[in-house]
Parts: structure tokens; sequence; C-alpha cells
């Protein structure tokens, strides 16, 4: 970055790789990073094909292929973990193990679509308020805080409420909860484009006569990128319990939709006889936020040379 | 501040009556009521007035201290609020101590053995704190604390003090891992600090250069977490409340919102808007009382 307009192609590379070669460096020796990475990756393949895991199984690979009662006529429901049952069965008689792989889809595909939706609307209200300031800037920033200033999880079992009359879809508990979790991108996305629009190299960019689009594209957002990256991966950590607890609540996904968080709303009135039933799916729930909640950690330490003293 | 309190207002009670969904249904239940008793009630509730008509109405009762009406219990929403908010109020305040007290303890015992074995252990229990689901420990404790080893109470609110324990606990625990990694993170910033090597070179003692100098920056954070953390208090006392069935203002609240009991919603969240506004206000004050340089600004 010593050399700002050197040849056009060799520069920018080198210029823009070096904070991330620097980062990728600090990353590639933090076990904490491949912790996050390799639960992470074994999450989305789960959601993205659960027929892999299930198809191990001994049981029924069909999380909907469930039996109250076996052909010799013994129950079949809320059996403890067995050889045939890996994590038991449910209230159902459903294989409990088949349900918990295929339960991490609603869950990370509402984590991330939640995630983006925030981000989106973040990022066009954040970015407009950090780059312009004046009254853009100050009608915004009032207007966050009134969403602010309202209750997070009761604003979302309000509008899931009052969805709900008619049943709720995976997409519209993912639009809940990215409508309701803006405020927070918005501010984020605001104050590092704040940040780097006071900046030196933006300063010149605009002397020399750079036009906005120009400064906002090739400054701007790839340098305020770090700091929302990290909070985009701490955010879908974040959503994956906000929605199990909404689930469990009763008022997030429904049945037949297969989510950890309802299999824990079932499992409540067992917890004391059954206690498989909170297990598994609240284990589930737990590496998977955990995955997230590291990565964004380790992000943030190697994208803050600060910290790394 | 007044500003936004309006425009909160005006939000939460776009929120529950622009939205589909007939609270008239909700009073009748099951049942077809005939027209004349619809009629009564919507005159009753106001309900067949413009919204703009209801929403000033309702602003000037509640200048006045005049909460509303419950539509299912028929009692004064103010009743319905002075009973919970002890409970609530009780649960949190407990909840905030223990925070502070197990938090900020073990953010400096962390920070002050940087990349020892107590800090590790601190790093390693928050991040499965944040990570557990509050109703995943709520229930886990429930079990073992009150169920299995008989040592707290299961539920309820009826012995007492020890009652408050268990559920303060659960509702503590994941902003108390936030409160111990904002304190470690904070100190392990200001121990780097020059004012804090001149008070090492001064010669002052170990405990005053942490306890005096150092902490009453890194402290700082803390202070800006715990506005975020009345959201998490009252997420979390919905949570709790269900769990150890304690008749609290969170329990309330879910309650009118599945009853549509549409005056209650308001008036309660309202009362929470309030509240976040005086604890953001009172921090801010806090945060020039800590912090000397931002007095001269």
């Amino acid at each position: 970055m010593t050399e700002p307009v050197a040849a056009e192609t060799g520069t920018q590379e080198v210029g823009r790789g070096s904070l991330s070669a620097d980062a990728w460096r600090a990353l590639r020796r933090s076990p904490r990073f491949w912790l996050a990475a390799v639960i992470m990756a074994l999450a989305m393949l789960m959601a993205i094909w659960p027929q892999l895991f299930v198809s191990i199984s001994p049981a029924t690979h069909d999380p909907f292929d469930c039996s109250l009662r076996a052909d010799d006529g013994s129950f079949q429901d809320r059996l403890p973990p067995s050889a045939d049952h890996w994590f038991g069965t449910d209230v159902q008689g459903c294989d409990y193990y088949a349900r918990v792989m295929y339960g991490a889809r609603a869950s990370i595909v509402v984590g991330v679509g939640a995630t983006l939706v925030a981000l989106l609307i973040g990022l066009a209200l954040g970015g407009i308020g950090g780059y312009y300031r004046g009254w853009p800037d100050a009608v915004i920033s009032r207007v966050t805080d009134l969403f602010f200033a309202v209750p997070y999880v009761v604003g979302a079992i309000l509008l899931l409420t009052v969805i709900g009359d008619e049943g709720r879809s995976t997409l519209q508990v993912l639009l809940v909860i990215g409508v309701l979790s803006w405020p927070l991108a918005s501010r984020i996305v605001r104050s590092s484009v704040l940040g780097v629009t006071q900046q030196e190299y933006v300063e010149a960019a605009r002397a020399v006569g750079a036009s906005d689009a120009r400064i906002v594209t090739r400054h701007v957002l790839p340098n305020s990128f770090a700091p929302v990256f990290v909070f985009s991966m701490i955010s879908i950590g974040a959503i994956i319990g906000v929605e199990a607890t909404l689930s469990f609540l009763g008022v997030g996904l429904q049945l037949p939709a297969i989510s950890w968080g309802l299999m824990i709303n079932t499992a409540q009135s067992y917890v004391f006889d059954s206690p498989h039933l909170l297990l598994f799916p609240g284990l589930f729930v737990t590496l998977t936020v955990l995955a997230f909640l590291l990565l964004g950690d380790a992000l943030r330490d190697a994208f803050d040379p600060r910290l790394q003293r | 501040m007044i500003p936004v309190f309006f425009g909160a207002s005006l939000l939460v009670f776009l929120m529950v009556f622009a939205l589909p969904g007939d609270p008239v249904r909700a009073i009748g239940g099951q049942r077809a009521l005939p027209e004349a008793t619809v009629q009564a009630i919507k005159a009753r509730y106001r309900l067949d007035e413009p919204l703009v008509v209801q929403y000033v109405a309702y602003m000037s009762d509640l200048l006045r201290g005049d909460l509303g009406e419950s539509f299912v219990s028929r009692r004064p929403v103010r009743d319905m609020f002075t009973e919970t908010f002890p409970n609530t109020a009780r649960l949190a305040l407990f909840a905030v101590t223990i925070e502070l007290i197990i938090g900020i303890s073990a953010g400096i015992l962390a920070a002050l053995r940087r990349r020892g074995f107590l800090d590790m252990l601190v790093l390693v229990s928050t991040t499965i704190a944040i990570a557990i689901p509050i109703f995943v420990i709520g229930f886990t404790l429930q079990l073992l604390i009150g169920v299995e080893w008989g040592i707290l109470p299961v539920a309820g609110l009826g012995d007492g003090f020890q009652s408050y324990i268990l559920p303060a606990l659960v509702l503590a625990s994941v902003s108390l891992a936030y409160v111990a990694r904002l304190t470690r993170t904070g100190l392990v910033e200001s121990m780097n600090e020059d004012y804090v090597r001149t008070a090492e070179a001064k010669g002052l003692p170990r405990h005053r250069v942490v306890g005096q100098h150092a902490l009453r920056n890194s402290v700082l954070p803390v202070m800006t977490f715990l506005v975020i953390d009345f959201g998490f208090l009252l997420a979390g006392a919905i949570v709790v409340e269900g769990i150890f069935n304690i008749n609290g203002v969170g329990n309330a609240v879910f309650r009118a919102i599945s009853q549509r009991d549409n005056l209650v919603i308001i008036s309660f969240t309202l009362i929470a808007v309030v509240v976040f506004m005086i604890v953001s206000l009172i921090v801010d004050l806090a945060h020039t009382w800590l912090d000397p340089r931002l007095r001269h600004d």
C-alpha cells in the first residue's frame, strides 16, 4: 500500500492481498479457527445433504417414517439411545438421529438468510449514513435508535404470532428475524464506513477527482469488509440461537417442519423422563452456534493486528 | 429521548393494531358473538374508531397514568403490571448482581494471568456459555440441581430467597460470559497504557495499579454492555419465567401476545422501552463519571 498508483494490475493484488494474507497467516496457526471450520463444514454438509449422515445409521433413513408400535406390538416412542436408534426415538416413535440430522437445514437456512437480510438493509442504510454524513445520517440514525428501543424478542414474538394464524414458513421466520436484526447491522456498517471515509487515502482519492461510485467500490467497501464479515459470522450464530428460542416458545417454525428448536419445544414436556429428547438437539444447536462464534472471534483477532501483541 | 419514545410507541402501536388478527375474536374465543355484543366490545375499547384516534386516545390516557384495560381479564393493565413487575425486578437485579460480581472477577483473573490456565478456562467456558441456548441451560440446571440433587426449589417463588437463585443464575449465564470477556479484553488493553506504566513506576502496589487505574477504564465497555444486557434480560425473562413458572413480566407479555390482549402488549412493551431509555441515560452519565477524559469535552 506504499505505492498507491503503480501498474494497474500488480499493485491492486499486492495492496489488497497484504491485509488478508496477514489475516490468513494468523488464522492458519489458530486451533480455534480449525475447530470452528471443521464443525461448520460438517453442519453445512448436514444442512445440504442430510441423507449422507442418515445413511450410516442402522434405523430408518426417513425422518417421517415413524411408528408408535413395532411389529411385535412393543411401544416405540421415547426409547432411550440404543444400537438401533443411536439418539433414541421421539414422542411419535420417529428415529431421533434422522430427525436431528434433518434439523440442521432449517437452523442454518434461517441463520444465514436472516443475516443476509439484515446485512442488505444495514449496508444500504448504514452505508449511506456513514458515507454522506450530514442530514441523511441524522435521519437514519434516529430511525435506527427508534427500532433499537423496541425489545427485539417481544417484536419477534409479536410479528410471528400475527403471521402464525395461517401457519408459518421457514421463509417468514427468516424474514421476521432479518428485518428485526437490521439496526445492529446498520450501526456496525455505519461506524466502519465512517472510519474508512476519514482516512487519508479516501481524501486523496477525492482530491484527484475520483467519483463517489469509484471511492465506494474501490476504497470504502473493501476496507470496511473485515468488521462486517466478523459481525456476519457472529450474527449467524446468534440468529440460530434465536430461531431455536422462538421455536422453543412455540412461535418459530411449526410442525411438520423439522428443526432443533421445535424438537426442544416438544422435549420440554418430557424433560424429566426422557432427557435425551432435550440433550441431542440442544447439543447440536450449541455446537453449531459455537462454530460460528469461534470463527467470528478468530477472524476478528486475525483482522485486528493490535490484538496480536 | 422524547421523540424516540413517541416514535417507538407509534411503531409498537402499529405492530399490534395494524397487522391482521381480530381482537374481538380473541375475546369471544371459539363462540360466534352476536352482532350487538361485537359492537359493544368495539365501542368499549374504541376499536371502531380510526387507528389515529385510537393512538391519540391511548397516549393521552397513558400520559395521565392510565395504562388501559385488558381485553381478556377486563382488569386494569396497571394492576397486572404491579403484580408481575416486582418478581421480574428482583430476578433481574439478582441476575445483574451475579453477572457483575462473578463476571468482573473472572475477567480480572483471566487478564492478570494472560494465556495462563485460568485465562484459557475463562475463554473456553464463556464461549460455551454464549453458545448454549438459555432454555437448554435452564432445563439442565433445573433437572440436575432442582430434581436430581434437590438442592434448590424446582420452580415457582414459594420458597423465598432460595427460589430466586436458580432462575437468576440461568438468566445471568449468557451476560455473565460477556461481562467476563469484556472485562478481560479491557483490562489487557489498559494494562498496556502509559498511565498504568506511570502508576507502576511510581511504585504503587499491584492491587492499587489494577484496582484504581487499570480497572476504572476497562469497566467502561462493561457499562456500555449493560444497555444491551437489558434486551437480553427481557428476552431471557420470557424463557426463564416460563421454565421456572414465575409470575413475571416476561410471562405476562408472552401470554398477552398469544391471547391478542393488545393493550397489555402495548403498555408492557412501552414500559420496557422507557426502562431501556433510562438505563441508557444512566450508563451515559456513568461513563463521564468513570472516564475523566470525557468530562472536558
